[in-house]
């Protein structure tokens, strides 16, 4: 499961362009996703690490500085193969389960 | 921002940068953390242990995410740069005194020192000086922070003074008796392999100092 979340908050930061943690939690909520923040942060930092996205820093107006990220080109591509990957594995699940409780 | 959250905040705050800080997190991603910490609590008025749960279990989780994404110390490749070409040094001067003996002795000094020997000290100079001012450097930049952080700089309310068991139970505590026994076991044999022991030992004492300055948790 870990990869899909990895996924789905890869997605998030490509739909919202250049956003913050809480801004994703709002974005990824919307769509039915509820992440902690203690799950969002590291998972964005490995993302960082893996070059998927990048990251600025900019100060809060009147609060703490923000932290922003931004889709890579690399993160951009890896995106494009997971989501194929992800529809060809759902398919194939969705055709097994396909009959499941018809009688 | 409430009075009680902000100090549930600067609590959680210190309690996690002392517990990032024991398994190594490299300074800038200690303050980076912290600041995300901050910045998420601030924003949705959630508590921080409601968020990201117990600052241990957190730091933990951080760590071995970091670690498995391949993010260290920074300086950690120099201060083994300056071990490995210290070592080699102290090897060839042994080798020089041995095989010069007590009578050439004097004539052995006067061999005019081959080019490697001063690539090595060159080495050794480069990574020590690395060692000692990227390193500190790197810590100040931490400690600079603007909402300081880490073992000593998030504010504790209150004047509170620890009992024994609080230092006993404290994470810093049992870091620190096994480094210091690891230290004590090592210290003859691999002398120049215990550098990185003594300097967690050093931050293991000054994490717990502060913890005893500042009361339980």
């Amino acid at each position: 499961m870990r990869g899909v979340i990895d996924l789905v908050v890869l997605a998030a930061v490509d739909r919202e362009g250049r956003s913050y943690g809480y801004s994703l939690l709002m974005s990824l909520s919307e769509r039915g996703i509820d992440l902690k923040g203690g799950t969002l942060y590291p998972l964005l930092s490995r993302l960082e690490a893996e070059g998927l996205v990048s990251t600025e820093w900019a100060p809060g107006e009147g609060g703490p500085g923000r932290k922003y990220f931004t889709v890579t080109d690399e993160g951009r591509a890896a995106l494009r193969d997971g989501v194929r990957g992800w529809r060809d594995f759902s398919e194939r699940v969705a055709a097994n389960l396909h009959d499941v409780g018809k009688d | 921002m409430h009075d009680q959250t902000g100090i549930a905040l600067a609590d959680y705050l210190e309690r996690l940068g002392l517990h990032l800080k024991l398994p190594d997190v490299p300074s800038p991603q200690v303050r980076q953390i912290l600041e995300e910490v901050r910045a998420h609590v601030l924003d949705t008025g959630e508590g921080p242990e409601d968020a990201f749960g117990a600052p241990a279990a957190y730091a933990q989780e951080y760590a071995a995410t970091l670690a498995a994404a391949g993010v260290r110390q920074p300086w950690l490749g120099c201060a083994w740069i300056a071990r490995l070409t210290l070592l080699v040094m102290g090897i060839y001067l042994i080798r020089i005194g041995i095989a010069a003996g007590p009578e050439t002795r004097q004539a052995s000094v006067q061999i005019p020192a081959p080019v490697f020997l001063w690539l090595i000290l060159l080495g050794a100079g480069g990574g020590l000086l690395s060692r000692w001012l990227i390193d500190p450097f790197i810590e100040r930049q931490s400690v600079q922070s603007p909402r300081g952080h880490g073992c000593g700089a998030a504010s504790t309310p209150g004047d509170r003074r620890p009992g024994a068991d609080d230092i006993r139970q404290h994470p810093a505590t049992a870091r620190l008796v096994r480094l210091a026994r690891q230290h004590l076991v090592r210290r003859d044999a691999q002398a120049l392999g215990v550098c990185r022991d003594r300097r967690s030992l050093g931050r293991a004492v000054g994490c717990l100092g502060h913890s005893i300055r500042t009361g339980p948790r």
